[in-house]
């Protein structure tokens, strides 16, 4: 593969209807596409990328997966809901993150109380809009790296979301304007 | 419930016994359940109107009655006033019974925003609940048009900062589990 550069801290979330590519700074979560699509884009990609291992049709959301993707593909992070996949992921030397989905302050707490603590184990807060809105001491209290991932799409939200502590930032295309070619 | 809220906007999280109490000496006039026995909700919601308060309680958070039609009839007997839930069947069923209808937006990601508006467009809610409320000032413009019902927003809103910022929005009422902000 060749591929040597770091996971970026900037990630374009792409699917499988998406026709946009990132901007420079920019890596690529693969989200809601088919295997079949994320073998085919995989192939062409210049840097490290990043999977939210849920949401891949074909494919189940479990380590042999993660671990396949691995292989074939320059696949350094997944994002998945399933705490002992997320587990098995970063203790095998990868990069993984538990989604959570931070509604409410009562099911952000349950949810991080799910979090195992893994080494290499970050979390991926779930809409990542929402983490520019929260208290400075629940950022802090999340297993790191924190990675906001949904609804943010404007780099204004994206400095927000660092801002609040996020170390990745995934930049969603929904109604982006931008007119940046797929690569 | 348009009237409580227009004179005030702030609906109080009840998650305890505790909070029913305070908040039935509260300036809130609508209280929703979120937690309890949702088998055992007649004396509390006979005590809440007694202290005149209108009582939602949401469906699929309650412990023992089922988040079906069944359960929300059942609600609706016991005196619930509203019932919130996220299932578009529930939602027609209720409204079809006489009550009160709140359904939940749940903005994750962009994939559960959009098909949270086709399911409300296709049930027709009284009110819809969206979630985390702190983030429908950023949301503003991708909701104006999409959401005919009037708005509730829920989740990370503790000050009345946010909460003027929700409701500026277009939010005609904010669910909270904040007390200070029950009045």
């Amino acid at each position: 593969m060749g591929v040597d550069a770091p996971l970026s801290r900037r990630l374009l979330a792409l699917s499988g209807i998406d026709g946009l590519g990132p901007t420079p700074e920019e890596g690529i979560l693969f989200h809601h596409m088919s295997l079949e699509q994320l073998m085919h884009r995989g192939r062409f990609l210049e840097s490290r990328a990043c999977v939210d291992l849920d949401s891949i049709e074909g494919l189940r959301a479990d380590f042999t997966a993660a671990s396949f993707l691995s292989a074939n593909l320059p696949i350094e992070a997944f994002i998945t809901r399933r705490p002992s996949v997320a587990s098995q992921i970063s203790e095998s030397g990868r990069i993984g993150f538990l989604r959570v989905s931070a509604l409410d302050s009562t099911g952000l707490e349950r949810a991080l109380a799910g979090h195992s603590g893994t080494a290499n184990l970050g979390t991926a807060i779930s809409p990542g809009l929402v983490l520019a809105h929260l208290a400075p001491s629940i950022v802090e209290s999340m297993p790191k790296p924190v990675l906001a991932y949904g609804l943010i799409r404007t780099p204004t939200e994206v400095q927000a979301a660092f801002d609040a502590g996020a170390a990745i930032v995934v930049r969603s295309p929904y109604m982006d304007t931008s007119t940046t070619p797929l690569r | 419930m348009s009237q409580r809220l227009a004179t005030y906007p702030y609906c109080a999280a009840i998650k305890s016994e505790t909070d029913l109490e305070l908040a039935m000496s509260s300036r809130a006039a609508i209280l929703v359940i979120l937690r309890g026995d949702g088998l055992s909700l007649a004396d509390p919601i006979r005590r809440a109107h007694a202290s005149g308060k209108l009582v939602a309680v949401h469906l699929d958070l309650v412990d023992g009655v089922g988040d079906d039609l069944v359960g929300a009839h059942r609600l609706l007997v016991a005196g619930a006033d509203a019932i919130v839930s996220s299932h578009s069947q529930v939602i027609r069923g209720v409204k079809a019974a006489g009550g009160v209808a709140i359904q939940r937006l749940l903005l994750v990601d962009a994939r559960s925003l959009d098909s949270g508006l086709i399911a409300i467009g296709k049930a027709m809610p009284d009110f819809v609940e969206v979630l985390p409320g702190a983030i429908l000032p950023d949301l503003r413009q991708i909701l104006a048009g999409r959401l005919a019902m009037p708005i509730l927003a829920g989740g990370f809103i503790s000050s009345r900062v946010d909460a003027a910022a929700v409701l500026d929005a277009g939010a005609v009422g904010v669910t909270t589990s904040s007390r200070v902000l029950w009045g």
